[in-house]
């Protein structure tokens, strides 16, 4: 965005205001999108004076709503000045830039001839006026600029008798002077001083006495010179109130509406990103890039809630960007204490946009007076102290590395910092003439790394990726359908299969459209165990591989949930405590690893500790006891582990606030089967535990195989087949209260009679006349009795509709190539209507 | 007093819901009618896949141009006794709300008949007994000069705990 944008942005705004019609008022709501995006090109441009001025234009606009007729043409005229002024003032920039040399000034307000000392003084104070206007709280006051500014009347009015003006200038500078060194936000008695200047000016132009009582105004001023800091508290306070009051139920306007809707879904986006990069950056601490990452987004978010008067985010993302700022510029390094700060003030940002998001639903402001902010400010304000005082930027180090510099130099640089705290080590060196900025520069630029390449991207809403998945699934099916239907024409067969091959292309771009790398979820587990390793006392280190391996977003969301629960587990039961592993002979630091993999048209994702393992006897001994098992039934270790995804299972002795009440594993176990995945447990006593998920690559496809069960025709998952065969004599049994069983290369297979659970013939079949495919779900392997086989095919997944999604055996729907629905086998729900009966 | 008013205008409400235009369609020598709002569309039979497990009205899933839907015979629905389907037996497809999303379930009728514009005058409420059908299906009675037909009540015919029955049969 060039800043012509931002001048053509800004004429449409002027007409809009002269097209304006004040017979209808509501019809100024539709400037309010203008202002927000000339607000956000400012920013981009850092020209952060405009900016707020822009903001000042908002709120009389607001005003205008609130107020009656009467005062409204008031606030028009206004309303109308303030854009005019911007708008002129943006051209005179603009010429400036053309001649090639801009420069970021302060307001020359109207480009009036100063010729005589009353009109210098007018300009002077027009121009203090409009940076005080422009001034609003969470934004940098432009100070420096405003106490020029008075100098300057004060330079000229020395001569001026009598004396009032000179020393009401001098009261406004010393106030200013105070707000910069504090944080005072209150710009009223200054702007009261300013009324003042001019209604004494324009007495002193027609030669007239200011006999009017001022000293309210000089009280105000001189008070706050008195108790600066009692009044910084009472303003804030002050100011708490105001926006305490604005934010009673107020109505919110559609534009309004649409503009927090953007802005909610920005800055959620935004927070999560801060996240990820928060705990990159606690990795890497020096590392600018992501410093920058981080900054920006709490930029954005201070920025456009500041124009949209959400006091509390704006305040607070302030506090935050002032203390990523000095991180930014190398005064201190982040440390543990930072970063947790900062995570803080994301979630308290979360609530209050989350409050923001409930006062959207009911179309109302909501009060956030419950959410305080002050504390967290303070904090980061502190910390931000703190910080800066304490350690210091290692470019030293660098530089040495570097050869640039000698050791000496360093020392010498330093004990000129120690006179001159205010300069930067760099600086100095520079000074000293050591040095070349250029080296410094590159010295700097080291510390970062090689930015990523991000290719443009598009937002897209989900449910239109789904719909497009669907279609493309559909145009699957038809195009198999032509298949068939041109089987006998050589030429039609052709042109058939080159349209399959672009179907198929189109469907895997679909397909694709919707994976994303499981890199965030893995994310988020980082800062979990964080957070319970510092909760726990234990030290817990998780690393992860393959996190870039790529997954359907569907199963990406639905994943998180189960995740965080085996984390946690993993986190309180999995790891011992460090003096536990110290006598275990372990080193001190857990580690649970996080691996994604391919395999085999499967997703892999194995979480992995080195913890106490699973304890088999203990397991065993609670599952005899809770009823689950009864006598000494032969049980693998699979079996006995998967124990423990029943529900109310659980072994911890003790319950902690983290883990261990007994639900949980059951639902992560429903959870994943949800997604047509599994979960298998792999643990050694004393060593660690292993927990697989294995899940499809995506939901809404399936391989299968066709199989025909007298009249019907059924798709078996091809992940869960083994291998298919015929008996020979000899290789069928029937065992004495075990049922049936095949034999295959010397293993035992319980059979299944697939007529006989889906009731579609009830006559014994003759073993030796069908077809056993042995088919395998969670290391139990048993034969499906089928009449057919009639083929390999890729199936698009459908629910059956209605109220038939949860049917035992049966994981969905698939539309065949004869038009027909084929029922797709949910094979582990076959096994356990089996083991019911 | 305002709960009087509140049943009055309950009342009304009912009323305004109970005229209009309905599809009637024939179960055997009965004549029923559907709320046309809730048709989607008429189709002729088309194959069924049996959907095993399953009470015995749920006569299985259909292809409706690329989705699965369920379909369901109204007459087992009703405990009549089936017959062989025919060229003159239909599908109806409706939409039905379940628990706040619409799904839709095709029914198999007979035949289907004509759509009757039919006034709330001519509807008799429900009457206690007097039919082997489950009062809470029908709407209403409408007396028409051929004679009386069944208003149903689709949403409950089809509701979802009817449907969740087809879990608990297995």
């Amino acid at each position: 965005m060039s800043y012509e944008n931002i001048i053509a942005t800004t004429e449409k705004l002027t007409s809009e205001l002269i097209l304006f019609d004040p017979a209808q008022p509501d019809a100024i709501k539709t400037l309010l999108p203008i202002l927000k995006s000339i607000h956000a090109q400012c920013k981009m441009q850092n020209l952060s004076s405009e900016a707020a001025k822009i903001l000042k234009a908002r709120h009389i606009i607001d005003a205008i709503m609130k107020d009656g007729p009467q005062v409204r043409s008031n606030l028009l005229s206004n309303l109308d000045m303030v854009v005019s002024d911007f708008s002129a003032e943006l051209k005179e920039m603009d010429q400036k830039k053309s001649n090639a040399l801009f420069v970021q000034k302060p307001f020359q307000a109207d480009g009036q001839v100063q010729n005589g000392e009353d009109k210098a003084l007018e300009a002077k104070l027009n121009e203090l006026s409009m940076l005080i206007a422009g001034f609003c709280p969470g934004e940098d006051p432009d100070i420096d600029g405003m106490i020029r500014n008075v100098e300057g009347l004060i330079n000229i009015s020395e001569n001026i008798q009598p004396s009032t003006f000179y020393d009401i200038s001098k009261l406004c500078k010393q106030y200013m002077e105070n707000m910069g060194r504090g944080s005072t936000c209150n710009t009223r008695p200054v702007e009261e001083g300013i009324v003042l200047l001019k209604s004494i000016l324009s007495h002193l132009k027609r030669k007239e006495p200011f006999t009017f009582d001022y000293s309210d105004v000089l009280e105000l001023l001189e008070e706050n010179l008195a108790a600066n800091e009692q009044f910084d508290a009472c303003s804030e306070n002050e100011f708490e109130a105001e926006t305490e009051q604005e934010s009673t139920p107020e109505k919110l306007s559609d534009d309004d509406i649409e503009i927090l809707t953007d802005f909610i879904s920005e800055a959620e986006d935004n927070l999560n990103n801060i996240e990820v990069s928060l705990i990159e950056l606690e990795q890497d601490p020096e590392n600018a890039d992501i410093i920058n990452d981080i900054f920006r987004p709490f930029h954005t978010i201070k920025g456009v809630s500041g124009f949209l008067s959400l006091g509390k985010i704006n305040r607070l993302s302030h506090a935050t960007e002032n203390l990523l700022d000095s991180a930014r510029s190398g005064d201190f390094i982040i440390t543990h204490s930072a970063t947790d700060a900062i995570l803080e003030s994301v979630d308290l940002l979360k609530q209050l946009i989350d409050n923001v998001k409930q006062g959207l639903v009911s179309g109302y402001h909501q009060a956030d007076g419950h959410i305080d902010v002050d504390i967290l400010r303070d904090k980061l304000k502190k910390l931000q102290m703190s910080l800066t005082r304490g350690e210091k930027e290692p470019l030293g180090e660098i530089l040495v590395r570097k050869k640039e510099i000698e050791e000496q130099d360093i020392d010498h640089a330093l004990e000129i910092q120690k006179n001159h705290p205010e300069k930067k080590f760099g600086e100095i060196l520079i000074q000293d003439k050591k040095i070349a900025p250029v080296q410094v520069a590159s010295a700097l630029m080291e510390q970062s790394a090689v930015k990523k390449r991000v290719d443009s991207q598009v937002k897209v809403s989900t449910q239109k990726l789904d719909d497009l998945v669907d279609y493309a699934g559909e145009l699957v099916i038809a195009q198999s359908m032509l298949r068939q239907q041109t089987m006998g024409n050589a030429a039609l067969t052709q042109t058939v299969s080159q349209l399959g091959q672009i179907v198929n292309n189109m469907q895997n771009i679909a397909m694709s459209m919707r994976m994303i790398p499981i890199k965030a979820t893995f994310m988020k587990m980082i800062r979990i165990v964080r957070d319970l390793s510092r909760k726990s006392g234990k030290q817990i280190n998780l690393s992860m591989t393959g996190e870039e391996t790529e997954i359907d977003r569907n199963v990406v969301d639905a994943l998180y949930e189960p995740m965080v629960h085996m984390i946690r587990n993993a986190c309180d039961h999995g790891i011992e405590s460090v003096e536990e592993r110290t006598e275990k002979k372990k080193p001190p630091q857990g580690n649970i690893n996080l691996r994604a993999y391919h395999k085999g048209g499967n997703i892999i994702i194995e979480i992995e500790d080195d913890g106490k393992g699973l304890d088999r006897e203990k397991i065993l001994k609670k599952a005899a006891a809770t009823g689950l098992i009864t006598g000494e039934a032969q049980m693998t270790d699979a079996q006995v582990f998967d124990l423990i995804l029943s529900p109310g299972f659980s072994t911890a002795n003790q319950i902690t606030d983290v883990s261990g009440r007994g639900v949980g594993m059951d639902v992560v176990k429903e959870g994943i089967e949800k997604l047509r995945g599994h979960l298998n447990i792999e643990s050694e006593k004393a060593v660690g535990s292993r927990f697989i998920i294995s899940l499809p690559l995506t939901l809404a496809i399936i391989d299968g195989m066709l199989v025909r069960v007298d009249d019907e025709k059924y798709v078996i998952p091809t992940i869960a087949i083994q291998k298919a065969f015929r008996p020979g004599p000899g290789e069928y049994f029937t065992v004495e209260g075990k049922g049936e069983m095949v034999k295959d290369r010397g293993h035992l297979v319980p059979l299944i009679r697939l007529n006989e659970i889906y009731g579609t013939s009830s006559h014994i079949k003759s073993v030796e006349q069908s077809l056993v495919v042995v088919v395998e779900s969670k290391e139990e392997r048993r034969g499906f009795l089928i009449d057919e086989l009639l083929g390999k095919d890729e199936y698009v997944i459908k629910n059956l509709g209605g109220n038939m999604d949860d049917i035992r055996g049966i994981a969905g729907g698939a539309i065949l190539a004869d038009g027909k629905v084929g029922l797709i086998l949910d094979v582990h729900g076959i096994f356990s209507i089996v083991s019911e009966k | 007093m305002t709960d009087q008013i509140d049943s009055i205008d309950k009342a009304v409400a009912d009323m305004a819901m109970k005229t209009g235009k309905y599809l009637t369609f024939s179960l055997e020598s009965e004549e029923y009618g559907i709320g046309i709002l809730k048709v989607k569309e008429i189709i002729g039979m088309l194959p069924i896949t049996s959907v095993p497990r399953t009470p015995e009205f749920v006569k299985g899933v259909i292809n409706l141009r690329g989705k699965v839907i369920p379909v369901i015979d109204l007459r087992l629905k009703f405990d009549m006794k089936s017959i062989c389907y025919n060229d003159r037996t239909c599908i109806i497809v409706v939409e039905i709300d379940a628990s706040g999303s619409t799904v839709l379930i095709g029914i198999v009728v007979d035949t289907v008949s004509e759509v009757l514009n039919i006034k709330e005058d001519d509807i008799e409420e429900t009457p206690a007994f007097g039919t082997k059908l489950d009062t809470r299906y029908i709407l209403g009675m409408a007396k028409q000069e051929k004679g009386v037909k069944i208003l149903l009540n689709i949403d409950k015919v089809l509701s979802s705990n009817e449907m969740s029955a087809i879990q608990n049969a297995s």
